[in-house]
């Protein structure tokens, strides 16, 4: 080990951020009511590689509390201890932790920390129940390194049932021998026949303790699988010998040698598997091929220093991959295989340099838009030729629009899978039982976005866990579930993306909130609809807390909440019904999205219609047309009326002056509501990009955006949802 | 007049090392405003003005500077002086306030001049278009008299409708 190991720091910290990941979402599954033994292998399966790692690169103070953390979770999955609410809290603390000394050896200056004492000694206290000692052995890592050479040589036996897998067993004899000098015994089986439930037999001389050994095998074997004993000190071992220096000897010496028969216990005498080759299982040729190696790292978790262990050695990496599919929870396998892509397939660049790609494509676009639009005028015959390579133009610059475009999105989950942990930390402190649900998770929106999003989501998330949802208690009694759901939910509609908050607590109190607003002296009336006076918990100093609940609130109010929302060019709405629940839904443009839109006249006037929500444009027939109750228009679309709205009425421009047969109706749908919008003429199809109107001016009833036309010109975006409630809370005698 | 009003005038534009500050000079019909030069983005002419639905009269519309959208009021309409006529003439002051970019309509822009704390005077207390807090005093040079406008101020207050949280 006398190369620098620094150069494989960084695999490491990648590695172990990662089973740290698996094992703190492995943790936040687990129910303390019946954890499963997979769940539990599995953690352990993480805190081990941790340890292993951490261990291998001299990281001991992450290796010693990882390896108190293995000895509480090695005694659950033995099920010697039964897993509570407290251990899963100490052990999360303890990912936590882990998380931060990682962090601290990457930036390079280890953290001191009496966090990590604290939580070792709790750990230790955890996994010791009443009258058990616990012995705590040094982190194992490296064993051949590390180990004292002069221990005391003990022989351990051992039978189990073969795990299933050959290439578990391959791998453990491999590790066994890394430790010292074994004897294995496979199996009594009937030739050609699997050797499934057969029991081997391994007798190991080592200097190594009780607890690595049985770390070693609980990592292929059920416990319950094992028989373990301790036969005391080698007979005729030599004390002085180093375990480096049996190593050594053994992978000088054939290997074979070491394979020695016992004393068969099983009633096949006959059955000589060492002595003779043809019989010798090619399972322990491929152990051999795999030590002979490289001692350290032929079995694949312990290799997160040395990649290249796995993906050179072809045979070792067939046994990781077939050790993972082997093992039922394939959670760190998925990891390994996400990392190994990422490593290959990616690099990294910085967020700047992608913007101004965008911005750059965004000019583009708009170039190509003015091309379009000054080569319309050109004459015919010349045209044909410069259309045709607009028509390629306007393609290419689309696509590479959408390709650039995409660089920047991802995935909402990544915002999602930290709430978690916060509404289970939340509802602990709380004392209330919560279920969280994720819908959505792939919904993908801007970078930018997802940063900007995750901690008025973190706020609102809150708000809803600590002031929207009853006790327990209160749930039961009003007839509720005993445990509380709030879900997040992402998805997209029309040119946004919408996030809401769901819960099924007690909902807002309007008249509280009312009677609060007017304390505070805003101006507010009993007319007032909800929409409006649930709007009112986003004004300054108004927090939920002293308006819904008489618990104060905790410093950010609902209306930091808003704000920057806001400044996403996005926009909150509350829905709430008493005792059912309260939802909060967020909707925010895709920044920078282009839009698919279709550009209508109107008066003097264009607008920009967002494609996705038109459904078809029609030139109405006059007996198409029925007015209700004097006033209301409908537009008799088959079977179906559709309200019309005059978009200059909307927009507050001079009345039509064409006849509804005349112009187009644009008939439009949001929601699963639809209007038919009544313009003058339809202008085109375009491309454009979505300019916040918010950021010099305020928010416009109708209008989402604005965008920037070929001559110069801005053009309105209409916001469709709105305008399409509006017709349909249009009074039909207006 | 005490030096006390003064010292809350002089903190609302830039001032320079002697007290002076330095001001825009603009017209409405014939009136004479000024305005903290550093304000000042731009000028420019008024054209291709995009109308915002349900808008008070005083805001055009907005239009595309170089690819930012910027709302347009015009001053004469509200403070009601002059008559609202847009020609080749008509100038747009494009004013950097709070982080945000407006333009203002004006007749005509005269020029930039110093002003030194003697010749400021405080604004009397009056009913007029422009809420008094928003005048930071009456400047005055030889003849002409000035209405000094805290012009950021203005364009965030909650009666210019400009934005969704008036600062103001």
């Amino acid at each position: 080990m006398g190369f620098d190991m620094s150069q494989f720091y960084q695999v490491f910290f990648d590695e172990a951020a990662e089973h740290l990941e698996s094992m703190e979402s492995l943790l936040l599954q687990i129910d303390p009511a019946g954890a499963e033994l997979e769940q539990l292998n599995a953690i352990f399966r993480a805190a081990h590689s941790i340890k292993g790692g951490a261990g291998t690169f001299g990281f001991t103070d992450m290796a010693e509390l990882t390896h108190v953390a293995e000895t509480l979770l090695d005694r659950l999955r033995r099920q010697e201890l039964d897993i509570d609410a407290d251990m899963i809290d100490a052990l999360l603390q303890a990912s936590d932790v882990l998380r931060s000394q990682l962090a601290g050896h990457q930036a390079g200056k280890p953290l001191e920390s009496g966090d990590a004492k604290r939580l070792a000694a709790r750990l230790q206290q955890l996994s010791t129940p009443p009258g058990a000692a616990v012995s705590v052995a040094p982190p194992e890592a490296v064993p051949v390194a590390v180990a004292p050479p002069a221990l005391q040589m003990r022989r351990y036996r051992m039978r189990f049932a073969a795990p299933g897998e050959q290439v578990l067993i391959d791998n453990l004899i491999a590790e066994l021998r890394a430790l010292g000098t074994i004897a294995a015994q496979p199996p009594a089986a009937t030739k050609g026949r699997g050797r499934k439930a057969a029991r081997w037999e391994i007798t190991v001389d080592t200097t190594a303790d009780e607890t690595e050994l049985r770390n070693l095998l609980d990592f292929v074997l059920t416990p319950d699988a094992l028989e373990f004993e301790s036969l005391g000190p080698t007979p005729d071992a030599d004390p002085a010998m180093s375990v480096a220096g049996i190593v050594d000897a053994m992978l000088d010496h054939d290997g074979y040698g070491f394979f020695e028969p016992l004393p068969e216990p099983e009633p096949d005498p006959g059955f000589g598997f060492f002595d003779d080759a043809p019989g010798m299982p090619v399972a322990v040729a491929t152990a051999d091929a795999i030590t002979a190696e490289d001692p350290g790292f032929g079995f694949f978790d312990d290799a997160p220093g040395v990649p290249a262990a796995i993906t050179t050695d072809p045979i070792a990496a067939t046994a990781a991959v077939v050790a993972i599919a082997a093992a039922p929870h394939t959670a760190n396998g998925a990891d390994a295989d996400k990392a190994k892509a990422a490593a290959g397939d990616s690099i990294r660049v910085s967020v700047e340099k992608v913007d101004q790609l965008i911005n750059l494509v965004g000019e583009l676009v708009i170039t190509q838009s003015i091309l379009v639009q000054a080569s319309s005028h050109l004459d015919p015959a010349l045209q044909e030729a410069v259309s045709h390579a607009m028509l390629q133009l306007e393609r290419n610059s689309r696509d590479l629009q959408e390709a650039v475009m995409s660089i920047r999105m991802l995935p909402i989950a990544f915002v999602f899978s930290r709430y978690p942990r916060v509404v289970r930390d939340l509802a602990n402190k709380l004392g209330k039982r919560v279920e969280l649900r994720t819908v959505g998770d792939q919904t993908e929106l801007d970078k930018g976005v997802i940063e900007k999003i995750a901690d008025p989501l973190t706020h609102l998330v809150r708000n809803s866990l600590d002031h929207g949802l009853e006790k327990t208690e209160d749930r039961i009694a009003a007839g509720k579930p005993a445990v509380g759901t709030i879900t997040l939910k992402a998805f997209h509609q029309g040119g946004n993306i919408v996030i809401e908050v769901l819960d099924d607590g007690r909902g807002l109190h309007r008249q509280k909130i009312l009677d609060k607003a007017r304390s505070r002296g805003l101006p507010v009336s009993d007319t007032m609809t909800d929409q409006e006076v649930f709007q009112l918990i986003f004004e300054p100093g108004f927090s939920t807390a002293e308006a819904v609940t008489d618990v104060s609130g905790r410093g950010v109010g609902m209306d930091v909440v808003r704000r920057n929302i806001l400044q996403l060019g996005g926009r909150v709405d509350i829905d709430s019904r008493p005792g059912l629940g309260c939802t909060v839904s967020i909707r925010l443009p895709l920044t920078l999205a282009i839009l698919d839109g279709m550009s209508v006249g109107v008066g003097k006037e264009m607008y920009i219609v967002p494609l996705m929500a038109v459904v078809e444009s029609l030139q109405p027939r006059p007996e198409q047309i029925h007015t209700i109750a004097g006033s209301g228009m409908v537009l008799r679309l088959r079977d179906e009326f559709v309200p019309v709205l005059r978009l200059h009425e909307a927009m507050g421009l001079p009345p039509a002056e064409r006849a509804f047969h005349e112009g187009i109706m644009v008939v439009v749908e949001n929601d699963g509501m639809r209007a038919a919008m009544f313009v003058d003429e339809l202008v085109g199809q375009h491309q454009v990009v979505i300019k916040n109107l918010e950021s010099n001016y305020r928010r416009v009833r109708g209008i989402s955006a604005a965008t920037i036309m070929g001559d110069g010109r801005v053009a309105m975006i209409l916001d469709v949802g709105a305008l399409v409630r509006q017709v349909a809370n249009m009074p039909m005698a207006a | 007049m005490n030096t006390e009003p003064r010292a809350d005038l002089m903190g609302l534009a830039s001032t320079t090392a002697g007290g002076l500050r330095e001001l825009l000079a603009f017209r409405l019909a014939s009136e004479e405003y000024g305005i903290d030069i550093l304000k000042v983005q731009e000028i420019r002419g008024y054209d291709a003005v995009t109308s915002i639905a349900n808008a008070p009269a005083f805001i055009k519309g907005v239009i595309n500077l170089r690819g930012i959208i910027v709302p347009i009021v015009d001053l004469r309409i509200k403070f009601g002086v002059g008559v609202p006529e847009y020609d080749q003439f008509t100038v747009v002051i494009v004013l950097n306030v709070g982080r945000r970019v407006v333009g203002i309509v004006v007749d005509s822009v005269s020029d930039v001049l110093t002003l030194t704390p003697d010749e400021v005077r405080p604004a009397p207390e009056f009913s007029s278009q422009i809420d008094t807090a928003c005048m930071t005093g009456l400047g005055t040079i030889g003849d002409r008299m000035l209405i000094l406008l805290d012009i950021e101020r203005l364009m965030l207050s909650r009666e210019m409708a400009l934005t969704d949280e008036p600062i103001h």
